[in-house]
């Protein structure tokens, strides 16, 4: 049967035949079993026990904490820990409001004013602030005996009422008594029941070992006012040690703690006036906001790289081979295609920062099939015509493409990395079946007047031609339409000239010179004639234009009548054959003349009219005949009577008189008598059509 | 002076009557039911000095519940109440008495037994108080419905509890 642990504990004794070792353990086991009674008894008798242990107590923890520290640490990491949290909120509160009291001084008029008044009267600012602002809400302090739930002192305003102290002492135990049995659940907790709040009201409780101090408070109170009653309780623990530890009902001795207690009823604080303002708040929260939205940006920078990294290994002909972080950068390498997406451009699309990202690529081949044929593509300098697949390392061509071209491929393929060989089976001559359709479309051209074929030929699957085209040839593009090839096979660059083709430069002409349909225009060795008949401006403008036109040396316009140079000839010839004749000594015209008279008008405006027509001024001329029998100056005056009577006749007409003048002439009586009528003399009036300087 | 006293006993046994007979009570009676306890208070005078007896009325015992030791704690008396009329309530209070000795050690017990107005129906011999000596300072019988034996109940307690016990134990 082994020892159990007490057992083997017990001094030993040196043998079984040791009569004083036998008695010493006897002795031990006495005392051990009545010595928790007698401490018990010692001490709430007060038989000086604690005295006398003091020392030994004192030198036992020293020499733990010299072998083991961790251990006397970790007793008292529960103090430890109440001690620190209670330091940190009271340091935070306190700086709180210390920002709350420099915000206040500044940005608040009633700020202002109070430090104006700390400068009149001399006071520091908290001062005054504590004046104006101060509450007392310390209403009530009881100090209760801790073993019993006794009230030992109890100190209050005069103005608060309450209770009997004494049974709210005691409730207030029991309370703590009954919160510590309910939710330590046998456990060993840290601490016990701090507060009690009622709305305004509220209570702390600071406990000591032997008393506990209760403190009825109205409002907020200050932070450094809970570590003022942990204080006090120490105070009083330190002066009233015994009395604590002796108490049995007499609360006599209790009274000397009273000034402890009622120094907290002279705090005064600032009280609710000296509210947090909004900007402390601020200033208060403004660090907070900046980690949340520092970790909120760190967070998405995470997400949004992590995203960035998942595509880049998505990308085809991109490995990714390290990722990291750098000198606060994001850090990407590893290989890349020269055909794989640009790293950079994804990242542009990313939402990442590229100044955050440092990243680094080895050139290397991928031999992705997309790969593989852009580069045959690259290296064959395959026309956007050909197909390309690749299976089982063979490179399939299709399409069409230069029979050149299609020639060399075979070769130019084994080049290329991850091409074992090339089918070009499938290629076809890109010319081949619309060669004929061409060849007549080049034939068509050249021998179309106005247009000449400099250059042709074919290049990347398309023909090209150019060369000069007259506007007045036929349209390339209508040859076009007639040899059947499809216009965009077709590049065609034509650059517009004037041709001399006979046929060309008279067309030329006829747009030029807009002939009406009366005219004939041909056109022979440099010579343009003009035939037919035209108004008088169209064959002045004509015969001018017409000597300009490029490959016309002469103009001939001899078989071109212009029409009102032939009426004004034809009505002078009418007018220039009139003559009126008069009765024998008589100004009247002989019978029947004057019916001539109107037609005569007639022809005379007509002159006038068409004479403007063509810019020529005419004026008409009558002449007096006399035979000259008489003297001179009878005939003179004869001649002038006749001229002016016909004058008069066709002033009579409505014709202005300046377009008339007037002559006489003799006329000897031999022909006199030719032109008059038999018997008579030969007096009478001709007419004749001038031109005036 | 001023010292703590607790009421204790099983259920129904009137310990709260009794309080209510000698005291008029500050608080109200529901704390029994929520937080186990209610205290009154009352000046007792005792050979011409004063004890403010601060009574601890304890929610009754049964095998289910037992008071909490941190409500006994600091007791300088007890005042064990009994039902006259129910013999088992008698073992109850003994039990309960040797509880409270683990927890206070040797501290004076009055011994109540209740409801004596009910002369009828009442189940204790002299059998039973015999049990009781020397386990209680004073045996006394009450009834709070007529106030009998009240007051001298909880002076013979303030007494004891005053370190001024005289006499032996007595069922009166």
């Amino acid at each position: 049967m082994s020892p159990s642990p007490d057992q083997e504990n017990e001094p030993r004794i040196a043998g079984a035949g040791a009569p004083e070792a036998d008695g010493e353990a006897q002795a031990a086991t006495h005392v051990g079993h009545i010595l928790p009674a007698a401490l018990r008894v010692s001490a709430r008798k007060g038989f000086g026990l604690v005295d006398a242990l003091q020392p030994t107590v004192i030198k036992a923890i020293e020499s733990s904490a010299r072998s083991d520290p961790s251990r006397l640490a970790e007793a008292l990491r529960p103090i430890f820990g109440i001690g620190i949290r209670r330091w940190i909120t009271g340091g935070l509160s306190g700086v709180a409001q210390g920002i709350n009291l420099v915000v206040f001084s500044v940005f608040t008029l009633r700020g202002w004013k109070w430090r104006f008044e700390s400068m009149r009267t001399g006071r520091s600012f908290p001062e005054v602030v504590r004046r104006h602002t101060a509450t007392w809400p310390v209403k009530q302090v009881l100090l209760v005996h801790r073993r019993t739930g006794l009230l030992l002192v109890e100190v209050r305003s005069p103005a608060f009422a309450t209770r009997d102290a004494d049974m709210v002492s005691g409730m207030l135990t029991a309370i703590q008594d009954f919160v510590n049995d309910s939710f330590s659940s046998g456990r060993a907790v840290e601490g016990d029941l701090e507060t009690v709040e009622m709305g305004d009201m509220t209570v702390w409780v600071e406990r000591g070992p032997a008393a506990t101090i209760a403190a009825v408070l109205d409002g907020k109170a200050p932070p450094d006012l809970r570590p003022a009653f942990s204080e006090a309780l120490t105070r009083i623990h330190g002066r009233l040690a015994r009395e604590l530890e002796e108490f049995d009902g007499d609360a006599a001795a209790f009274e000397r703690s009273k000034p402890y207690l009622e120094a907290f009823l002279d705090l005064r604080t600032p009280g609710r006036s000296m509210r947090i303002l909004p900007l402390t708040w601020l200033l208060l929260l403004a660090p907070v906001a900046l980690l949340g939205w520092w970790g909120f940006d760190f967070g998405r920078r995470a997400y949004l790289w992590n995203s960035y990294v998942d595509t880049l290994k998505s990308q085809p002909g991109i490995m990714v081979t390290d990722v990291g972080r750098v000198d606060g950068k994001f850090y990407v390498s590893g290989l890349r295609d020269p055909l794989a997406s640009d790293p950079a451009a994804v990242l542009a699309g990313s939402g990442m920062g590229g100044p955050d990202v440092v990243m680094h690529w080895e050139p290397y081949q991928a031999l992705h099939p997309d790969f593989i044929k852009a580069r045959a593509r690259a290296i064959l300098n395959a026309p956007s015509t050909v197909s390309m697949d690749l299976e089982h390392g063979i490179l399939y061509l299709g399409g069409t493409a230069p029979a050149a071209w299609i020639a060399q491929a075979g070769n130019a393929a084994r080049g290329v990395a991850g091409v074992s060989g090339i089918d070009t089976s499938a290629l076809r001559d890109e010319y081949a079946d619309r060669l004929p359709q061409w060849r007549k479309y080049l034939d068509m051209l050249n021998a179309s007047p106005g247009i000449v074929v400099v250059e042709h030929g074919m290049r990347d699957g398309k023909f090209h031609v150019s060369g000069l085209n007259d506007p007045l040839a036929r349209s390339p593009a209508k040859i076009l339409q007639e040899c059947g090839l499809d216009a965009r096979d077709v590049v065609a660059n034509w650059m517009p000239y004037q041709a001399l083709h006979p046929d060309i430069l008279a067309e030329r002409a006829r747009q030029m010179l807009l002939p009406p349909e009366t005219v004939r225009i041909s056109f022979q060795d440099g010579v343009l004639e003009l035939r037919g008949e035209a108004g008088h401006e169209w064959v002045t403008r004509a015969t001018a234009l017409a000597a300009a036109l490029p490959g016309v040396s002469r103009v001939v316009s001899s078989d071109l009548v212009d029409r009102e140079l032939r009426a004004i000839a034809e009505i002078s010839a009418a007018i220039n054959g009139e003559v009126f004749r008069f009765l024998k000594d008589s100004p009247d015209l002989w019978p029947g003349q004057k019916g001539r008279v109107e037609g005569l008008a007639a022809n005379i405006r007509e002159l006038l009219r068409t004479g403007n027509r063509v810019g020529q001024r005419f004026a008409v001329e009558i002449v007096g005949h006399t035979a000259a029998t008489d003297s001179e100056k009878t005939d003179l005056q004869i001649g002038r009577a006749l001229a002016a009577r016909v004058q008069d006749v066709l002033a009579m007409q409505g014709l202005d008189a300046a377009v008339f003048s007037t002559r006489v002439e003799r006329v000897p009586p031999a022909g006199a008598g030719a032109q008059g009528e038999p018997g008579e003399k030969a007096n009478f009036v001709s007419l004749r059509v001038i031109r005036p300087e | 002076m001023k010292k703590k006293v607790c009421m204790l006993g099983g259920f129904g046994v009137g310990k709260t009557s009794l309080v209510r007979r000698f005291v008029s009570s500050m608080f109200s009676e529901k704390y029994l039911t929520t937080v186990g306890v209610k205290i009154d208070k009352k000046t007792v005078a005792v050979d011409g000095g004063a004890v403010d007896l601060l009574i601890w009325d304890l929610q009754g015992e049964d095998e289910a519940r037992e008071t909490p030791e941190a409500y006994l704690r600091g007791a300088a008396g007890c005042a064990l109440v009994a039902d006259g009329t129910r013999g088992a309530t008698m073992d109850t209070a003994l039990a309960i008495r040797e509880r409270v000795r683990g927890v206070l050690g040797d501290v004076p017990f009055l011994f109540l037994l209740n409801k004596s107005d009910l002369g009828a129906e009442w189940d204790l011999g002299a059998a039973d108080v015999a049990r009781l000596d020397g386990k209680a300072c004073a045996v006394l019988r009450t009834s709070a419905k007529t106030g009998e034996g009240v007051e001298e109940a909880f002076a013979a307690l303030a007494r004891a509890v005053a370190g001024n016990v005289s006499g032996t134990p007595a069922l009166e």
